[in-house]
């Protein structure tokens, strides 16, 4: 039986769906059967990340619905070779049409027949919230160095004491080194040390997002920081022991100026 | 306009004061049924003006800390054998 994951962070724009993504084509890559699982009813987003949107037939609401079974609202990942699935979210429906316990009995399902169901959360607090929540069996945080987002990890983080879960590990994205380096970001042990949570990943601040988005690929199959920090942390979700990357920011300056001029 | 502060500390400093807020926020319903609580454990040695009962949350100045207050009048002390 599969491990289902959670990925969630309170506020909205922190990155929990690329996240999503790049975790699982990284255990994909690994060898891993991985689901990806949109919970984001009426704000979907996952299939468009990974340049899917035009396979989508079915979608969770169908399957919860009986309109269709749950095989047929698959979509597969052409380019993990049947190692990379996504479940769709209905685009057009409200959130409430699905209900927590519903939710558990689909990942409960979906676990039946892969390593992990990775279920994309979204923001917010509510019954969207709680209807990712309610099937997982472990949580994992996505915050960034900013207090806004920082906040609403450790409120999440408060809520998901209430379930039954292990302790919630954490994912910082969109660190900047160099900004961190000059003291005008908050450096990871800053956050780690309020939050208190175990760290599971950090993700460098890098344009290579924004470019694998446009392209509907995953970034975690190039060779940037940000596909090393994504595998890592799919190798930390195996249960190997990785080191933390020690993140090289590019120096401001001439340098970096004639580069974001002509690069 | 931020002089020589680093922005980091600044942000740092907001965080742990919003959090320290949100972490301690009670709600009126909470606090209604602490007071219940209160009361009830009470009673077994106080006779009291349950109706005059009240809890409070307040912050001391200097530390910023959150102080919850009980106070209810009481009547007399249940003498024991």
């Amino acid at each position: 039986m599969g491990e289902a994951i959670v990925i969630t962070s309170g506020k909205g724009g922190v990155g929990k769906t690329t996240a999503t993504l790049n975790i699982g084509a990284a255990l994909a890559l690994k060898g891993a059967h991985v689901m990806l699982v949109d919970t984001d009813i009426g704000l979907r987003n996952l299939d468009v990340v990974m340049g899917l949107e035009d396979k989508i037939v079915y979608d969770l609401v169908d399957v919860v619905e009986g309109r269709c079974r749950l095989r047929q609202a698959l979509v597969e990942d052409p380019r993990f070779f049947g190692r990379l699935h996504l479940l769709p979210a209905a685009q057009t429906r409200d959130k409430n049409v699905v209900t927590a316990e519903q939710m558990q009995g689909l990942i409960a399902e979906l676990t039946q027949s892969v390593d992990f169901v990775l279920i994309d959360c979204p923001a917010g607090i509510e019954q969207g919230f709680q209807n990712a929540v309610a099937g997982a069996g472990s949580a994992v945080v996505v915050t960034m160095p900013e207090v806004s987002a920082v906040r609403d990890a450790d409120r999440v983080i408060g809520l998901l004491r209430s379930y039954d879960l292990p302790a919630p590990r954490l994912i910082i994205n969109r660190i900047r080194a160099g900004m961190v380096r000059r003291g005008d970001m908050m450096s990871t042990k800053d956050m780690l040390d309020v939050l208190g949570c175990e760290l599971l990943g950090i993700i460098p601040d890098d344009e290579t997002v924004i470019k694998a988005g446009n392209l509907g690929e995953p970034v975690a199959r190039g060779n940037t920081q940000v596909s090393v920090a994504y595998r890592n942390i799919a190798a930390r979700i195996l249960g190997e022991e990785v080191p933390f990357q020690r993140l090289t920011g590019m120096k401001d300056g001439l340098i970096k100026r004639l580069m974001l001029k002509f690069g | 306009m931020l002089g020589r502060e680093k922005t980091k500390d600044v942000a740092r400093n907001r965080l742990s004061s919003v959090l320290r807020e949100d972490r301690t926020a009670v709600s009126a319903r909470d606090l209604a049924l602490m007071q219940l609580d209160v009361l009830a454990a009470l009673s077994a040695y106080l006779e009291m003006e349950r109706d005059r009962a009240m809890v409070t949350v307040t912050k001391e100045r200097l530390t910023g800390q959150t102080m919850l207050e009980f106070s209810v009048p009481v009547r007399s002390v249940k003498r024991r054998r």
